[in-house]
């Protein structure tokens, strides 16, 4: 029930689901402000994230506890990291779709 | 580091998200907007984002998880600053939707009897409960900002709004 909860933590973010993921794997790396994250996302992932969806997922990730803000000096360039529970609900997103991968190769290897 | 000076567009795009939000990223977002060249795109996703910072779920950090002091003593500030409406704003709320409501339908009429069914005024009749509704969130939402502020949003949504119904009606 508590993995089920963990995924849900991201399911439930709506449009701004598929960013989230995208910036708890960036943070997964280390602790990164705004800039810093859309590079790193669109350095793996390909996708350049709107600076409008990229604070939507942040406050949302904020307002969750999933992630934390870094003390800083420059209040332009606030570094994020993750929180044990964002780490966490990332392992179990991670993991629900490792699960969903490895069904629907095994599905098209039987195709 | 000294900051650089905004660009009208940025800061107009950013006065368009509430102000507890930019109390608490509006440095954030400056900072990254100063980064990036504004594509019609960046634009579009910032609206988008002004929409839901304004219309969406309020959001506030949870202090179970280790949301640290800073964040708690900005929400709190935030929150303090943004007073309900008090009786006689809603009051005042409610008499602008009838009122435009009913100069809306009255324009509609006097439109119809004169010019007849063209798309400029089937658009506006298609769309006159949308309009009613833009106008009501922005006093709903936007009852602390000034007159001004909360007049530019209600013509900008309303205007945008009437001219989708408009492209819609001339396809």
């Amino acid at each position: 029930v508590a993995k089920q909860e963990d995924e849900a933590e991201l399911s439930g973010f709506g449009r701004f689901s598929e960013a989230a993921l995208l910036i708890l794997i960036s943070l997964a790396a280390g602790p990164k402000h705004g800039y810093a994250m859309t590079e790193d996302i669109e350095a793996v992932a390909g996708i350049k994230l709107g600076p409008g969806t990229l604070y939507g997922a942040l406050a949302r990730l904020e307002a969750k506890g999933l992630i934390e803000v870094v003390k800083a000096e420059d209040r332009r360039r606030i570094p994020y990291r993750l929180t044990g529970a964002g780490e966490q609900a990332l392992r179990a997103q991670l993991a629900a779709m490792s699960a969903m991968a490895r069904l629907g190769e095994g599905r098209l290897a039987n195709a | 580091m000294p900051e650089p000076a905004r660009s009208p567009t940025r800061a107009l795009l950013l006065a368009l998200y509430p102000r507890d939000w930019r109390a608490r990223y509006g440095a954030e977002l400056e900072g990254l907007l100063a980064e990036r060249r504004l594509s019609p795109a960046i634009v579009f996703d910032l609206l988008g984002g002004a929409l839901d910072a304004r219309l969406g779920p309020r959001l506030q950090p949870t202090d179970n998880h280790g949301a640290n002091d800073m964040n708690l003593r900005h929400w709190k500030t935030c929150a303090a600053s943004v007073p309900q409406p008090t009786v006689r704003q809603s009051l005042f709320g409610a008499g602008l939707i009838i009122l435009a409501t009913l100069a809306l339908t009255t324009v509609l009429g006097l439109l119809k009897q004169k010019f007849g069914p063209v798309p400029a005024v089937s658009a506006l009749r298609d769309s006159l409960f949308t309009l009613v509704i833009a106008l009501s969130c922005t006093t709903m939402y936007m009852h602390q900002r000034s007159w001004r502020a909360q007049a530019v949003f209600a013509i900008f949504v309303m205007t945008v709004t009437y001219l989708i119904f408009l492209a819609a009606e001339s396809i």
